[in-house]
Order: C-alpha cells, then structure tokens, then sequence
C-alpha cells in the first residue's frame, strides 16, 4: 500500500474523516466578501483572526492597529466536505484576482464530521 | 474604434452550486468599482473610489470614467480660468510638469525657425491652448442602453422604485409587503401586479427561478453575454446607478435580505423581459466595453500649429521642426493636461501652506490654565485659534471620539449607537444613567420625554400613512399652519420658544455615563493611555483639560449627520467626551497610568464639553461634576470660550451666503442662530468644506497662524514617540478617515452629478436612507452643491489632501512601508505627503516613488 493508502488507513482507523481545509488571507476590509462566499457555499462555520501580520509580494504587512481594523490582515480559516470545494473555489477565486490576498487549500481530518456538513 | 462583438450559444444549461458560486463572486467584484455607502441617517464620508486606491490615482479615474462615466478633476477651462486670476502661477506648473515628465524636460531647447523654444514653454502652452478634452463618457454599456434606451430608462426607474420601496418605504412607516422573504422573493411575488410592465414583461419576471443566482444568470445568457464576460457586464449595471449599488453593498453588510446578486438579477431580468417584450431578438451580440470613449484629440500636428501660433513661431517652421513638437506633445496625451492643472492647483496651495509654517515658534512650557483637545475636524481650528487668543490657553486635536469607541446606550433607551470611527467596531458599552440623587429628576425627564416622543411619533405616523393624513391635515391644520409660518417667517424667535417649551415640557436631569459596567479596567487604561500618549499630552497638565466633542444642530436637513462628528460615525460626540473624562478622572485609572510612564497631577480635573459648529457655542456637560475647587477657574474659561466663539461666528459669517461681511458679533451669533432653526436653510454651515491639509506635529508647529479652518490638526510630539506607535496610530486611522472626507469633498465638487448629491432644492428624501433628485432616478451619493458651493462660487476647492508631518523621516518611512494600505494611498497620489525632521529643517516631499526630495515654498 502507497504512503497515501497508508495515511488513509491510520486515519480512518483513529476515527477521524477526511475534509478540505480552506485558509485565506485577505485584508480586513474584503473579510465580509470571504466570509460571505463561505455562508453562501454551506461552510457550517469559519474562525477569523484579524490583526495578523507577515510578509508577502505587497511587502511587510503590519500586525495589530489599534484603531483600524480594516487595514490589517485577516486570517480565515474554514473547513468542508469535497464535494463543496468546487463551489467554493468557483465563489473565493474571482475575489482573490481582484484583490491582494492569499489562499491555502490542504486535506485535513476531523473528529467530528458533522460538524462540518 | 470599432467593439469586438461576440456572439454565443444561449441553450441554458443547468445550474450548479459552482456557476451560482461564481456568479456571486462576478457580481461582487463587478461592484467594487463603487465604494459602499451609508444611509443618511449615520452619514459616513466615503472616497467614492475607495475601491481603486490600490490603483494610481489616474487610473481610478480613468476606470470611474469608463464605468461611470465621471469626471475625475475639473475641466481644463476651470483650471484656465484659475491660472488667469492667479490662484494657479506659472510657478506652480512648472513644478506640476517637471514631476510630471522629469528628463523630458531637461532636453536641449527645439529650433524654429530662427528661434529656440524649450520643452517647458512648449508644454506650458499647450497646456493653455490646446484642444480640450471632453468629460468621459461610459465604455460599459448594458444591452438595452446600446439596442433600446428605452428600455435602459425603464429599467433604471423600475429599480429605483423597487429599491425605494423596499429600502426605504420601511423606515417611512410604509414597509413593501412580503419584506420578510428579502428583497428578491419579495420583488418577484409583487413584479406580476405591476402595471406600468407590458403584460409580456410581467409573465416572464413572475416565472422566474427562486434562486437570484439562476435567475441572474439565465437573464445574462439570455441577453448573450459570453460567460467570461458576466463581470463585465454585471460592471456596466453597477455603472448605470452607481447609487443605489453602493447602498446594496453597504446594507448586505447588515442582513437585511438584500445584497448585490438579488439587485443585479432584478436588473438583468427585467432588462431581458422588457427587450423581449419590445420583440427584439435575443441574444443581442455581445460587444466588448471599449477602453476608448471616442474621443479623438486632434492630430499631434494640430496641436503643435495652435502651440507654434500661440508662440507667434508658426510662419518660420519647417516639416522638421514640426515633427519633433509633435514628438514631444506626444508624451504628454491631452487627456492628462488636466492631471498637471490639479497638481499645479495644489501646489500653490500647499507651498504657501508649508511656507507660512517655516516662521519662528514659541515654545514656551508654562502651565496653561486650560487645555482644550478638540477634534481634528477642520471646524475646530477656528476655535482654537481664536480661544488661544483669549488667555492662557493651549490646545490639542484628537479624533473627536477621544481613544474611547463606544456604544452609547441613553438614558430614554434608544437603539444604541456606535460611537467611533467606522474603521473598527467597539467592543464595550457605556450608558447614561442618572446622576446619583437625581433619580427621580431623571424619571420625571424620562416620562416627559416619552410623552413627547410617543406624540411626534403619531404624528409621523399619520403623516406616512395612505389615508391618515387627510385626516390629521383636517384635525391639526389649524395649528400646524400657523406654526408652519411662524417657523418659516420668524425663525429666531420661534427656534427660542420652542428651546424654552422644550426645557419646560421635559425638564433636565443630570446623568453620568457609566463607563465600568461593561468596559474592564485594563481597557480603559489602555485607551488612556493611547489617546495621552498619541496627542502627546504626557506632561504639563493644566488644571482644567476640556475634551470638547462637535456636533451641529440644523432642522429639516437630511445631511444632518454629515456634519456630526465623522470619527464619531457621523452622530454628535458629546457620549464619548463624557466617557473619556469618566476614565481620566478616575483614580484608579490614574494609578495604573502612572505604570505606564504618565502621571496626570491630582489638581488636573477633565470637563466633558460639546462644541456646536452651526452656532459656534460650547456647552459644558456636566456641570454637576465640576470639583469646587476648579468651578472658579472653569467660570473664567467659559466666559473667554464664550467670546472666542463670539469671534468665531462672526469670522464664519464672513463666508456664509446673505451675511454681513463686517458687522458686529452679536448679529453674527443671530445670524448663525437663525441659519440653525430655519427650515428652509439650505446653507446652515459650511462643514468641511475648504479641507485641503492635515498637521501631524506639536501646536507650536501652527500657533498663531490663520489656516482658514482648511487643515486637519492632530496634536503629535516626535519626542515622545521612538518607535513611531503613535505616529502609526494616526496614519493609520484619523489619516485615512480625513482622507475619506476629503475625496467625498473633492470628488462631489469635481462631478457633481455622479459623485455629489445634487442640488437641494429637488432633493426627495427616501426614508432614512438617500435622498433622489426628483420623483426617481438613482440615489444621490456625496454631498449636495449647497455643501461645496455658493451658486457658481466653489467654497470648496478640490484638492486631494496633504499630510505634513514633523517627525523624523526614517521614522515616517518605516511607518508607512510596514502599512501597505497607508503605503498605497502616498505611492497611488491619493494623499500627499510634506515632512520635516524637526522645527529647523526645511521641507521635504515625499514623491510617488517613496524618495524624499526638498520641498520649495513660497
């Protein structure tokens, strides 16, 4: 069995089930766009950390500001059965190209998949 | 130009959650060519463009030309016309050309003829005589608007009423039957009873999908719109009524079953309907917006013979010479001569700014026997000036919330509001509660109150309801009437009537704000903190520190909220001057400031104070308050507020229409009064009008110096700032706050009609939300010309906005290449930015490539 069959396999038998994990850095002023790409594509939940800084091809980005909340970075970090990857793809990607931003999209596992359903 | 046409296969296939997904995403990103705005009610300044300032200024323009068709500067005669009274010098364009074209500049002088003409003179006058560019037209061109106009106007009205009715009937008492299902379903279950649709029409828009996005989406293909091109085509929509688009955006923020697919589908679909029930044959072919709008200038060759003509060179020139003029016009194009007028319009503005405050400064470090922090608003530079005139006194500019965002709930228990500036949502409540012995007072007051309410309530509820108000017309008409005329022909004596009615009807009661139920202590030291350490009042405390809000009082005025306190969310900032000086007159508050390096003197008391801009007075909040042992001194400062207010009005009156250049301060503070009471006071004050510059630096950078009430003023001290946290703080937040204001300003004074509201006297209010100019049409945006403009004469002149900073230059670069938003508005021209590193040194320019370069002033 291939390293992936066996990943599959360690997985599963812990009781944990596959999704989509989907992290997005955008600025804070385009978090509602993302957040509302999310509820329209059935994303049962999101976490957000605003205020986050680092380093991209925009140059440094400031962490926390103490009286804009628009001007700082935001994390967004959602998780979703596959089959919902598609739209949600279909919905971020145009927003993304029209704005600074970046996307991560990795398989994850979770405890609890309905949850996520 | 001729427009690429496409033409595509419109068999609808079924849909997916993908294609729904994208279409949701094509309709979003169509949009944000048109910044959000805000219902009147909370009256937000917004830069109209804010979505393009990740672009160069001159792009955002160029792309609000092709999709709104908006201008983006004055024309080219207006700025002509400045150039020959002298309020443009030659200087000034000079200087605008040479950042402008640079090198192309300094090569050698071109021969004619006999005689030598160097690139400058040759640009300078073309920039007087050359043909002049027309105002842009739109390039984004739905399919009705290109194939059957009529059909565009129907739509444009149809959206407008629907939008009214459901965005606006509610707040009129009135709301649009089945709101609950949101705007879409609510649309479709009414559109079939709609008869000004041909029958046709209506049988296709009762059909439609349940989803907004099939319906969008089917509507699109039916048309012919290439799927690759739905933003596009969606952008040419947005365009159409940039209006009510950018409230869609703005309300979908807030759930209220409204957003930008439901508004686009209801558009689209009834622009199908309509084009089918006019039989024309859908799909339509698809053209592609064009870059250009048409306008051809006339050949290089033209424009080089009205230069050389100009010049009186033109008999003595061969083909030779002719082509290397033609060459050289070329880098300028036509279209961005009027770029180099905005900057030379600027640049005689901003060097005279800069060159005033190059003189010597006093810096004396007496105690003051008062400080008074204001806010940054523009306003409030005319009452520091002139209170600093009265005595002893120093003042300091902060944004006008005082470090404190708040939601404020009022003693009546109105719906709370959020008291800060919109950048950031605040996370605690205070609340107004009464004082402690007053209680019964207060309920008194309360009952009072709401009798009151609960009266004008029923009032205005009869008077938007379909029946009642023929009725209330013949029950109230004979008092209402008489009132009516003594509102409308004595204002003065009928505004203090009602004062004194009201303080009988529903007596004061002092209140407190609690500033500890729901806010914890480290937070309040934090905000403390911030807000000493930003204005860099962190020693020499006076005895008395007034924190003094604004806010204006103006009756039947729909912009009222425009010209509360912007850093107060466009309410008046009274809660979050009575917060603050709850916090700073704590002592435990004071002992944990102390940890933090700042030690406020245990003499040091902080008054609440309000500032009305319309009447030019200041209230003390709350007298009750006041510790015996300042009441005295704190008398004295009223009465030299007083006369400083005095002075005020009647130095505003000066620029107020109808007034008297040269009389006295009591008919000036009349004056003002009445303008405040009037119903029909279309110019009640002039707001921010004239804002052109905002200070980041210590008072003594512009003491004594008369800045016409045009500059932002944010008290800053370099000294006590090394890692540059506070001079962050302010680029970050009351920078791009007063530039939001000042491109509002700029953009509704250069086009009007896109960008501005209009004139008032068509204004139609819509509920809360908007006014419209006449019975339909799109909702206005900006501010209306009586805002910007006394008839013909601009009160407001357009100019982006310059941020002067005394810091050192490090420290300003590091600061704004580690905010990239901040970065963009310098590098894009949005802002502009003259710096010096200390009080001796000379000024400095920040260009658009981040290198800093002397600045010279004159």
């Amino acid at each position: 069995m291939d390293t992936m069959g066996n990943t599959l396999e360690t997985m599963e038998t812990a009781g944990l089930s596959r999704m989509t994990k989907v992290e997005i850095v955008v600025e804070g002023a385009d978090s509602h766009s993302v957040r509302e790409v999310f509820r329209a594509n059935g994303a049962s939940g999101f976490t957000s950390l605003s205020g986050v800084s680092g380093l991209g091809h925009g140059g440094y980005h400031q962490g926390r500001l103490i009286f804009n909340e628009q001007a700082t970075l935001e994390l967004l970090i959602t998780v979703v059965p596959e089959e919902r990857i598609e739209s949600l793809m279909a919905g971020l990607r145009p927003i993304l190209e029209s704005s600074s931003g970046v996307m991560f999209v990795t398989e994850t596992w979770v405890s609890r998949p309905e949850y996520f359903e | 130009m001729i427009n690429a046409v496409e033409t595509i296969d419109s068999t609808a296939p079924s849909r997916t959650e993908a294609d729904r997904s994208r279409v949701r995403a094509d309709a979003e990103v169509a949009g944000s060519v048109i910044a959000k705005s805000w219902p009147l009610e909370t009256f937000i300044a917004v830069n109209p463009l804010r979505s393009l300032e990740q672009e160069r200024f001159e792009e955002a323009v160029r792309i609000a030309g092709q999709t709104l068709g908006a201008r983006g500067t004055m024309s080219e005669g207006w700025y002509r016309k400045q150039r020959e009274t002298g309020r443009i010098g030659e200087e000034d364009l000079r200087s605008a050309l040479r950042r402008r074209l640079g090198d192309v500049l300094n090569s050698p002088p071109l021969a004619i003829g006999r005689e030598r003409f160097s690139p400058e003179a040759i640009f300078l006058t073309d920039l007087m005589v050359g043909e002049e560019a027309p105002a842009p037209v739109r390039t984004y061109l739905t399919a009705s608007e290109r194939f059957e106009p009529g059909v565009f106007d129907q739509m444009n009205e149809e959206s407008s009423k629907w939008c009214a009715a459901y965005l606006g009937a509610e707040s009129a008492g009135w709301p649009m039957p089945g709101r609950e299902l949101g705007f879409y379903s609510a649309w479709r279950e009414l559109i079939g009873l709609d008869r000004t649709l041909p029958a046709k029409a209506r049988k296709a828009l009762t059909d439609l999908p349940d989803r907004p996005e099939d319906a969008l989406l089917d509507a699109i293909e039916k048309i012919g719109v290439p799927s690759h091109a739905n933003q596009d085509y969606l952008r040419s929509h947005v365009g159409a009524m940039p209006g009510w688009t950018s409230l869609v955006i703005r309300i979908s923020e807030t759930d209220e079953g409204i957003d930008l697919v439901s508004y686009l589908a209801m558009r689209v679909a009834i622009e199908a309907a309509l084009l089918e029930a006019k039989s024309v044959s859908l799909p339509v072919p698809y053209i592609h917006p064009d870059s250009h709008d048409g306008w051809q200038p006339a050949p290089e060759r033209g424009r080089t013979v009205a230069v050389l003509t100009a010049l009186g060179a033109l008999p003595g020139s061969n083909q030779d010479e002719l082509s290397a003029i033609d060459g050289l016009l070329a880098k300028l194009p036509p279209r961005e001569r009027t770029q180099i007028w905005q900057e030379a319009y600027e640049e005689n503005y901003r060097s005279s700014l800069l060159h005033e405050l190059e003189r010597p400064r006093d810096e004396t470090e007496e105690r003051p026997d008062a400080q008074l922090v204001c806010c940054i608003d523009v306003r409030s530079e005319g009452l520091r000036r002139k209170f600093e005139e009265s005595g002893n006194y120093e003042t300091l500019g902060f944004a006008g919330f005082f470090g404190v965002p708040i939601r404020y709930q009022d003693l009546a228990g109105n719906s709370p509001s959020d008291l800060c500036p919109v950048l950031i949502e605040p996370k605690s409540s205070v609340f107004e509660e009464p004082l402690q012995g007053a209680e019964k007072q207060s309920e008194r007051r309360l009952a009072r109150e709401n009798s009151v309410t609960s009266a004008k309530d029923g009032v205005h509820e009869a008077e938007s309801n379909v029946i009642a108000p023929f009725a209330l017309a013949e029950m109230s008409g004979w008092i209402k009437g008489p009132v009516a005329a003594a509102r409308t022909l004595a204002t003065r004596p009928f505004g203090s009537i009602r004062s004194r009615l009201r303080e009988k009807t529903v007596p004061a009661a002092p209140t407190v704000i609690d500033v500890e139920r729901d806010m914890p202590l480290d937070e309040r030291v934090l905000f403390a903190e911030v807000a000493l350490k930003t204005m860099g009042l962190t020693d020499n405390f006076a005895k008395v520190v007034i924190l003094c809000a604004h806010g204006s009082t103006t009756e039947n005025n729909p912009y009222a909220s425009a010209l509360d306190c912007g850093a107060c969310g466009g309410h008046r900032g009274a809660p979050n001057a009575r917060a603050a000086a709850a916090i700073l007159n704590r002592e435990d508050v004071r002992e944990l400031l102390v940890e933090r390096g700042l030690e406020i003197p245990g003499d040091t008391f902080f008054v609440a104070a309000e500032h009305d801009t319309t009447i030019d007075r200041v209230e003390i909040l709350e007298p009750e308050l006041v510790p015996e042992a300042i009441k005295g001194d704190l008398d004295r400062i009223s009465r030299d507020l007083d006369a400083a207010t005095g002075k005020l009005s009647l130095e505003r009156s000066r620029d107020l229409p109808g007034e008297q250049p040269k009389g006295k301060v009591s008919r000036a503070e009349a004056g003002v009064y009445r303008r405040s009471q009037d119903w029909a006071e279309v110019y009640p004050e002039w707001g921010l009008a004239g804002n052109a510059a905002f200070i980041i630096g210590p008072r003594e950078m512009t003491a004594g110096v008369d800045l016409g009430r045009r500059t932002f003023l944010h008290s800053y001290d370099p000294n006590d700032d090394a890692q540059g946290e506070a001079l962050e703080t302010i680029l970050t937040a009351p920078v791009v706050v007063a530039q939001w204001i000042n491109c509002q300003y700029y953009f509704s004074t250069v086009e009007p009609v896109v960008f501005g509201a209009g004139t008032k006297v068509t204004h139609n209010p819509v509920g809360n939300v908007g006014v419209l100019s006449g019975p339909d049409g799109d909702l206005k945006l900006g501010l209306p010309w009586q805002s910007l403009a006394d008839g013909d004469r601009l009160v407001h002149e357009p100019m982006r906005l310059l941020v002067v900073i005394e810091a050192p230059l490090d420290r300003i670069t590091t600061v704004i290449e580690r905010n990239p938003s901040v970065r963009d508005l310098f590098d894009n021209g949005w802002l502009s930015l003259a710096a010096r590193e200390d009080a001796t040194s000379g000024w400095m320019r920040r260009e658009r490539n981040s290198e800093w370069t002397p600045w010279e002033t004159r």
